[in-house]
C-alpha cells in the first residue's frame, strides 16, 4: 500500500500535464479562429484601402502636375510686354540685326548709328532704360571698336536676363 | 534469476518512463510554440486590421472622388503624348495664322531632356521640342509668342529662338509697309512620366514669380498697356513724341549739307537746340539726341 500515494502523485502530475496541454491546444484553436476572422476582415477592407491608396497617390500626382504647371507658367517670359518695352526703350538710332533668346537670356546684336564721341556713358543710359522699362533684370551693353571706314556706326551687343 | 529479472524490469520501466517524459515534454513544447506563433500572428494581424480600418476610413467620399477626377482630367490636358504632337503643331499653325504670321515646321520632333525652366521636376517629365520658323512683323511675332506661352491645354513653352530680318523683306519706302522678321523658334511640349512625383518636398515657385504675376498678368489682363515704340529691327526712323521746347518747322534737303529749321532757326548736324543735338537729317525726319533720350521729329503735314 506504500505505492498508493506515489501512484496518486503520478496520476495527479499526469492530469495536470494533460490539463496544461489541453489548455494550450484550446488556445491554439482559439487563435486560429481569430486569425481566420482577421484575415477575412482584411480581405473585406482591401478594396476600400486600395481606393484610399489610389486616391492619395492620384492626389499627389495631380498636386505635382498643378505645381509643375504653375512653375512653368511662372517661368515663361512675358513675350508681348518684352517686345513692346524693348521697342519703346531702344533709341531710334539703335537698329537690331539679330535677337537671340535662350530661356531667360536674351542677346541683341545691332548697331548704334551716329554714336556720340563718348559712347560708353550713352550706352550705359540705354542699359539703364532697358532695366527701368522692365525688359531685363540685369543687362550688359558692350560695344565693338569703332570701324575706321564707317565711324557713323558702332556695333553694339546687349546681353540681358529677362524678367 | 529473480534479481536479474527485477533489474531488467526496472531498467525497462525507467526507460519507458523517460520516453514518456520526453514525449510529454516534446508535445508540451510544440503546443507552447504553436500558441506563441499564433499569438504573434494574431497581434500582427490585429495591427494590420486596425491600420487597414484607419486607411479605409480615409477613402474619399464620392464628391471628393469626383473633384479629384476632374482635377486629374484638367491636369492631364497640360501634357502631350508623342502621338498628339501633330495636333499641337496644327493648333500652333492656326494660332500663327490668326495673328498674321506664317509658321513652317521643321519635320523632326526632338525629344529633349527636361529644361531648367522647371527646377525640381526633372524626374517627372520629358520634353518634345518642336522647331519651326515664324515669319511676321515685329508686333505680330510678339503676339504669336505671347499666345503660345499663354496656352494652357496643352502647355507649350517658348524655350529659345533667333530673330533676324526676313530675307523676303517687306520693307518698302513707307513706314506703313512693316518689315517682316524671321524667327527660328524652339517650342516645348511636355510629357508627364506616369505616376512620377518630384523628389523631396514639392519645389516652390520662386517668390515674385507666382503665376498670377506671370505672363498673363503682364499681357494686359489687368494693367494698362504701354505704347508700342518702333520695330527695333527696322532701320527707318519713325517719328517719336515731340520734344518740349523744340519745334521742327521744315527740312531743307541737300544730300551733301542737309539742314532743317528748328524753332525757326536753321540747324545743321551737330547743332544744339534746347539741350538736344541734331545727329541726323533725312528728307523726312530730324533725329535729336539729348542726355538720356532721342527723338525723331517729322515735319507736320
Amino acid at each position: 500500500m506504500t505505492s498508493s500515494p506515489r501512484r496518486q502523485w503520478g496520476v495527479a502530475a499526469c492530469g495536470i500535464l494533460l490539463l496544461i496541454y489541453a489548455v494550450l491546444r484550446v488556445q491554439v484553436a482559439l487563435y486560429d479562429r481569430r486569425i481566420r476572422d482577421g484575415e477575412a476582415e482584411l480581405a473585406r477592407l482591401r478594396p476600400a484601402v486600395l481606393e484610399a491608396v489610389q486616391a492619395t497617390e492620384q492626389d499627389a500626382v495631380v498636386n505635382a502636375q498643378e505645381q509643375f504647371a504653375g512653375a512653368l507658367e511662372a517661368s515663361e517670359v512675358a513675350w508681348g510686354p518684352v517686345f513692346q518695352r524693348l521697342a519703346s526703350a531702344l533709341p531710334p538710332t539703335m537698329v537690331v540685326h539679330t535677337m537671340i533668346v535662350d530661356g531667360p537670356h536674351m542677346t541683341l546684336h545691332g548697331v548704334l548709328r551716329y554714336p556720340p564721341a563718348e559712347p560708353q556713358p550713352y550706352l550705359a543710359v540705354v542699359g539703364t532704360a532697358l532695366k527701368r522699362q522692365g525688359v531685363f533684370q540685369s543687362v550688359t551693353v558692350a560695344m565693338a571698336p569703332q570701324e575706321a571706314d564707317d565711324p557713323s556706326v558702332l556695333r553694339v551687343d546687349v546681353i540681358g536676363e529677362l524678367r | 534469476m529473480d534479481a536479474e529479472r527485477r533489474e531488467t524490469s526496472l531498467v525497462m520501466g525507467v526507460g519507458i518512463l523517460l520516453a514518456l517524459v520526453a514525449v510529454v515534454f516534446f508535445s508540451m513544447t510544440m503546443a507552447w510554440r504553436q500558441m506563441a506563433q499564433r499569438q504573434a500572428r494574431w497581434r500582427e494581424l490585429r495591427a494590420q486590421v486596425a491600420q487597414a480600418q484607419h486607411r479605409a476610413g480615409q477613402a474619399p467620399a464620392q464628391p471628393a472622388r469626383e473633384r479629384l477626377a476632374a482635377r486629374a482630367q484638367a491636369a492631364v490636358r497640360l501634357f502631350v503624348t508623342p502621338d498628339q504632337v501633330p495636333t499641337v503643331r496644327d493648333r500652333l499653325s492656326a494660332l500663327a495664322t490668326e495673328v498674321g504670321a506664317t509658321l513652317a515646321w521643321l519635320p523632326a520632333t526632338t525629344p529633349a531632356a527636361p529644361s531648367a525652366a522647371v527646377p525640381g521636376f526633372e524626374a517627372c517629365y520629358q520634353v518634345q521640342s518642336l522647331v519651326g520658323t515664324v515669319e511676321a512683323p515685329y508686333r505680330e511675332l510678339a503676339e504669336f509668342l505671347a499666345r503660345v506661352a499663354a496656352l494652357e491645354q496643352p502647355a507649350v513653352g517658348v524655350r529659345s529662338g533667333t530673330v533676324t530680318p526676313s530675307p523676303a523683306g517687306g520693307r518698302g519706302g513707307l513706314l506703313s509697309a512693316r518689315p517682316r522678321l524671321r524667327a527660328r523658334v524652339v517650342l516645348e511640349t511636355y510629357l508627364w512620366i506616369p505616376g512620377a512625383l518630384p523628389k523631396g518636398p514639392a519645389p516652390a515657385v520662386p517668390p515674385g514669380l507666382e503665376p498670377a504675376s506671370g505672363h498673363r498678368a503682364a499681357l494686359g489682363e489687368g494693367g494698362p498697356a504701354a505704347a508700342w515704340g518702333r520695330d527695333p529691327f527696322d532701320p527707318r526712323y519713325a517719328p517719336t513724341p515731340g520734344v518740349e521746347g523744340v519745334t521742327l518747322n521744315g527740312i531743307l534737303w541737300d544730300p551733301a549739307h542737309p539742314t532743317c529749321l528748328l524753332n525757326g532757326a536753321v540747324s545743321a548736324i551737330g547743332s544744339v537746340v534746347n539741350g538736344y543735338t541734331v545727329i541726323a537729317i533725312t528728307p523726312e525726319v530730324v533725329v535729336l539726341r539729348g542726355e538720356s533720350r532721342e527723338a525723331v521729329l517729322a515735319v507736320s503735314p
